[in-house]
């Protein structure tokens, strides 16, 4: 009997240490605190989180939330850059802790990597040549019209889904610029494109500001979605935490008081 | 022709972004001087040794390894070294890693060819004259054989690199900091994509005639000296 | 690590777009390489001073210049200076044909260079007619000369083909790269459009360099 009994003491205690050893893996937030830096994985996207062209240094509104955030923690922040298509998998190949971008919370990435609450909303503009005769948005479901978008964003797959009779081109360089200049040149019809960033261009470069001619005003943006983050699905404490943080900030008004900050900050940027 | 896009030229902007095209430009240069120094230069000379080996076991996956590396385009193979290398290993290169790796490879095989064709190119009848004078395997290989395959070896190797260079700028697609992603980020950040795209291809173009005129000035120099067979 | 093959199959037909379009680039660029190529060629061979610098400058100017850089700047930029719609297919092969004219240029002269003199003074001297000469004393030895370094070319230009992926052009490496990213599954993708392009690429390069020891005997 005293035999069993210890025989229980043993597995009972293997047990406890195994499920200790369990939990205190899939909680990141000692692990980072223990380590003392905070690894982010961003992808490049103006204002958002990108490297300053000069510095190299990344900057942006992610990139303030990014530092608020390690500061909570207790530690030093560092991002670790990646591509748009990286930026998922590099996360569940551990490169980085948490992913802090402009990622929208598609069905697709959540069967990989779980979602915070959306922390900013934002809708699309559809812009147009200045010189085209497309003058409503319902004109867009047709076979003539070409939309242009990065590939695996949601400028490319939004189109798919609201004009399935309009044709779809895919850009593989992020060079906002360079497919923008499509419509601005004739090359594509017509695209998505988000306020923030229409603003930056027609104060940046006001001649190809006047190429192009928005569809829908900002009081009838396309699409609005929400924005979130993404964390490994096992990191749940990590995902609280960044959700209660997120409500924080987000009850602040800071989310919007950021955003128009950094669009200001990159349009007025000479 | 709408001209004004010249005439409206915003040089502010290139003023303003000039250190970071350089700063990529920069890169450019390194990544081909490491890619030639350590792909051209210390993997192709072992890789050349071993497509000549007379064990079938060496040889061939030499020979495999060279032609792939040879008929592959390297924005393939960069793209494989980034996304599919980490799949099948659990290994994941950093953008940087694994673009270099693949330059270093890709460099490595087209350099292979050019020491495999120079070794060849030794006339057979310097390796029986140096055995029959006494000197052993090593002493011929090294004294006797190499400075010949090299003076064959320089003219082209020296063309590659200017191949190198161009070849850097497709590694951008891997996002490394280059003069190509250089500039893809300052288009983004001030919607002027003429200006900047034409600063850079100058700036690239400049430092490819550099190294242009440069390796054609050092073929010229060996192509003198060359077709004797001094150095004995 | 569990492979997939069969999505490769599956999305046979995209593939084989994509290699459609590879295919279809190639030529293009090899068209118009050839035919400015001919010129640039008779430009640089020429006497006058003005002429031959120009070509020289072309020559240099495409050859030396990253060919990535410059089919970016050909589909960015030259929609906005010519403000027509032009696709980039068509700019991507336009740019890969001057860079191939600059090449081929080359090869011409170095093939033109290498006909002895003293034929070109006999053909004359026994009055020979001008096609009669170039038929049969001039190309066949041109051919020659040329065809290893030609090849050897094509196969360059067949690698540079997935340059014009960065403009969204559908060939093979863009297909293979927009499929893995879909699925996730590169190593199928990536290593099936590998091997496409090595089938294309290294017999190519492989009867280049017969030929080549072949003119050297």
């Amino acid at each position: 009997m005293k035999y069993l009994n210890r025989v229980k003491l043993l597995l009972t205690t293997l047990t406890a240490i195994l499920m200790s050893v369990t939990f205190a893996a899939a909680d990141l937030i000692p692990e980072i605190q223990a380590r003392g830096v905070l690894k982010v994985g961003m992808a490049e996207s103006p204002p958002w989180q990108s490297p300053n062209p000069s510095s190299g240094e990344y900057e942006g509104i992610n990139v303030d939330l990014a530092q608020r955030a390690a500061d909570l923690m207790g530690v030093k922040l560092e991002v670790v850059p990646a591509t748009w298509s990286t930026l998922i998998p590099g996360l569940s190949a551990k490169q980085y802790d948490v992913v802090f971008a402009n990622l929208f919370a598609t069905p697709q990435r959540a069967l990989v990597v779980n979602f915070t609450d959306p922390y900013s909303t934002y809708g699309f503009h559809i812009v147009v040549n200045s010189g085209s005769s497309l003058k409503s948005l319902d004109e867009l479901n047709s076979s003539n019209v070409t939309f242009v978008g990065m590939s695996g964003t949601v400028e490319e797959s939004y189109p798919k889904e609201l004009y399935p009779s309009a044709k779809v081109k895919g850009i593989a360089t992020n060079d906002i610029a360079a497919w923008i200049g499509e419509v601005a040149s004739g090359q594509a019809d017509a695209a998505f494109l988000d306020p923030g960033t229409f603003k930056i261009l027609t104060t940046q470069n006001p001649a190809l500001g006047e190429r192009l001619k928005v569809l829908n005003g900002e009081d009838e943006l396309v699409k609005p979605v929400g924005l979130a983050y993404a964390v490994r699905p096992e990191n749940t404490h990590m995902l609280q935490f960044l959700n209660t943080f997120i409500k924080d900030f987000v009850r602040n008004g800071d989310h919007i008081t950021l955003r128009d900050q950094w669009f200001e900050i990159l349009a007025k940027r000479n | 022709m709408d001209w004004s896009v010249f005439t409206e030229f915003d040089f502010d902007v290139i003023s303003k972004y000039l250190p970071a095209l350089l700063n990529g430009l920069a890169n450019n240069i390194l990544l081909t001087v490491f890619g030639f120094l350590a792909g051209g230069i210390i993997l192709a000379i072992p890789l050349a040794l071993a497509s000549l080996s007379k064990y079938r076991l060496i040889r061939w996956p030499t020979i495999v390894f060279v032609e792939f590396w040879r008929s592959t385009p390297l924005l393939v193979q960069a793209i494989w070294m980034h996304f599919a290398f980490p799949v099948m290993t659990g290994l994941q290169t950093s953008p940087f890693q694994s673009a270099l790796i693949a330059l270093v490879l890709n460099v490595s095989a087209y350099c292979c060819e050019i020491f495999r064709a120079g070794i060849l190119g030794v006339p057979k009848g310097q390796f029986e004259a140096s055995f029959s004078l006494g000197m052993t395997k090593t002493y011929t290989w090294l004294k006797v054989i190499f400075p010949q395959a090299l003076k064959i070896v320089i003219p082209p190797l020296i063309g590659t690199i200017i191949s190198i260079f161009k070849a850097t700028a497709i590694l951008s697609v891997l996002a490394i900091n280059d003069v190509m992603r250089a500039a893809q980020r300052i288009s983004s950040y001030t919607f002027k994509p003429v200006e900047v795209y034409t600063t850079a291809a100058f700036l690239a173009f400049f430092v490819g005639l550099m190294i242009t005129l440069a390796g054609q000035a050092i073929e010229q120099k060996y192509r003198n000296k060359g077709g004797r067979l001094s150095g004995l | 690590m569990d492979y997939n093959w069969n999505i490769v199959f599956r999305n046979y037909e995209l593939l084989m777009q994509g290699l459609a379009i590879t295919v279809q680039v190639t030529l293009v660029s090899v068209l118009i390489g050839f035919s400015i190529g001919g010129i640039v060629c008779a430009a640089r061979l020429s006497k006058k001073k003005l002429i031959k610098n120009f070509a020289i400058g072309y020559i240099l100017f495409f050859r030396a210049t990253p060919e990535m850089i410059l089919i970016f700047w050909a589909y960015f930029c030259v929609p906005m200076i010519f403000e027509f719609k032009v696709s980039g297919f068509w700019t991507g092969s336009v740019a890969l044909g001057l860079v191939t004219a600059a090449y081929l240029a080359e090869i011409f002269r170095a093939g033109f260079n290498a006909i002895p003199i003293g034929q070109l003074e006999a053909a004359n001297s026994l009055g020979l007619k001008f096609y009669v000469k170039w038929r049969f004393i001039i190309i066949p030895q041109l051919m020659k000369i040329m065809i290893p370094p030609l090849f050897n070319y094509f196969t360059e230009l067949l690698k540079n083909t997935s340059l014009l992926s960065g403009i969204g052009v559908a060939e093979l490496a863009l297909q293979a790269y927009l499929l893995g990213g879909q699925t996730f599954r590169y190593v199928e993708f990536l290593s099936a459009i590998a091997i496409l392009y090595f089938l294309m690429i290294f017999p190519l390069s492989f009867i280049s360099r017969k030929l080549e020891l072949k003119g050297v005997n």
